[in-house]
């Protein structure tokens, strides 16, 4: 059975293509479930949009924006992405 | 934190704009000289983008048509169709919509935005699902969350991407609308609609197709994308404006639903807003007649995008992927867009910057739009301002 924790786990791998290098440097020991998308990893509107796009498609799940709109870290996207699973 | 904390970003934002100069945002153009001239910081200067694909703004016989409805009817309607009644014009138009795409219905609003608002949030509601493209027009976007149905986005102009999330909708995908654009402004690119109507049509689902850009621009009689492509019966719903083509302010929407004019009973941006005035349906009127009459003005447009994209091209502009009368020249970065942006407004061409988080992928560009009114001169003149920018 897939944990929260092996989903946050997935999303921070499938993350690390949308980090600038210099975010990588910085962020890569502490990068975890609570880390903040925005504040945190400095990523623009667009990028989260394609690495959400991305994550649907690895778990062959939907997202909807409303659901999107209140998820600021990585532990609040496993959570949806765990619900959709279900 | 109050209220307006939350301001500080956008001032930030302002203050490195207003270091250029003239902040393109808040550019005034002291006098209008024609469709495609007019006069900014005191030079006369090339409108390179204004979506004025058919230069119908200074055409004599919308002029007079608006000068007579202003003289016999009035400046304004003082209200809703719904609360004051419709004007004859109201209703002339709409009908010459649907006779113009061969529809049974046809519903006008008083902008473009709000038909895409008034369609959206009366045909969906909560339970629904739209599957919208992620490039689609902030009016695409507030419409479909107005509704409360749960959006999806899928890739742009990307059918697989589509076609995966109609199949995870199951059951579900009759009861969703694809909502995607004829051509999308900022690239000038067209969205795959014969795979998207294939689609729609395997799972049941609904299309939407918004041609703002795209009328009087595409197709055999202009009608857009849509036409270009032979698949506008295919096309569950079209919206369109009347503020580019056309050359004034309006939107509409056209379909064989007939229960399109039930919107009427439950589009509130429909309801609440004041209808449109009579001297804008009775211009709005005369530029589809236009539209109709001179299929030469279309032929001019092409050619004059042709020019410009072939211009900018032996440049080695970074251009977007498809010739059409959007050019948009891609930009390494904000600060360059602005300093370019700035280059060619001193030489006396105006474009659009486009910048993050209102540009489709991320990067910057300085947008161009054709007009067929502007002359293969002035084109040059746009060409050679681009050459001098990285100077």
């Amino acid at each position: 059975m897939t944990t929260l924790d092996d989903i946050a786990q997935k999303l921070v791998e499938l993350l690390m293509t949308y980090l600038t290098e210099n975010v990588k440097d910085k962020k890569i020991p502490t990068l975890g479930s609570s880390t903040d998308l925005t504040s945190d990893l400095e990523l623009e509107s667009i990028q989260i949009m394609e690495y959400v796009v991305e994550i649907e498609d690895s778990y062959d799940i939907s997202i909807d924006l409303e659901s999107l709109s209140n998820a600021k870290t990585i532990n609040d996207l496993a959570q949806i992405v765990a619900r959709e699973m279900n | 934190m109050n209220l307006f904390d939350k301001f500080a970003a956008s001032a930030s934002i302002q203050k490195q704009l207003e270091s250029s100069g003239l902040d393109p945002t808040h550019v005034v153009i002291d006098q209008i000289l024609s469709a495609t001239e007019g006069i900014i910081d005191g030079k006369t200067t090339i409108l390179a983008g204004t979506n004025n694909y058919l230069g119908l703004t200074f055409n004599d016989a919308c002029i007079e048509a608006g000068c007579h409805a202003l003289r016999h009817q009035g400046t304004g309607t003082t209200g809703s169709r719904m609360a004051n009644g419709s004007f004859d014009g109201h209703v002339a138009l709409e009908r010459e919509l649907a006779d113009f795409y061969g529809t049974r219905h046809c519903m006008i609003f008083s902008t473009g935005y709000t038909a895409n608002l008034g369609v959206l949030s009366a045909l969906l509601e909560p339970g629904d699902a739209v599957l919208l493209d992620a490039d689609a027009h902030a009016s695409l976007y507030d419409g479909c969350r107005m509704s409360g149905a749960d959006v999806y986005r899928f890739k742009h102009n990307d059918t697989a991407s589509l076609d995966k999330r109609l199949r995870r909708l199951g059951e579900r995908a009759q009861r969703c609308l694809i909502v995607t654009e004829g051509m999308y402004s900022i690239l000038g690119d067209c969205a795959p609609l014969k795979k998207m109507v294939e689609l729609k049509n395997k799972y049941g689902a609904y299309l939407f197709v918004d041609e703002a850009h795209s009328l009087g621009v595409f197709g055999e009689t202009g009608r857009g994308v849509s036409q270009a492509l032979g698949l506008d019966d295919e096309i569950d719903f079209i919206v369109g404006t009347f503020s580019k083509s056309l050359g004034a302010t309006g939107g509409y929407c056209v379909s064989n639903h007939k229960q399109l004019d039930l919107f009427r009973y439950a589009s509130r941006p429909y309801i609440f807003t004041a209808s449109p005035s009579p001297s804008v349906i009775a211009t709005t009127r005369a530029a589809l007649r236009q539209l109709i009459k001179q299929p030469e003005l279309r032929e001019n447009l092409w050619k004059n995008a042709h020019q410009l994209y072939a211009g900018l091209n032996a440049l080695n502009m970074h251009l977007g992927p498809d010739i059409s009368p959007v050019v948009a020249v891609r930009m390494t970065d904000n600060e360059s867009a602005l300093a370019g942006w700035k280059k060619l407004i001193d030489q006396g061409v105006y474009t659009n910057m486009i910048v993050p988080p209102a540009s489709p992928d991320g990067s910057s560009f300085l947008r161009c739009s054709v007009s067929a009114a502007h002359t293969p001169k002035q084109i040059e003149k746009i060409i050679l301002a681009f050459s001098r920018i990285n100077g």
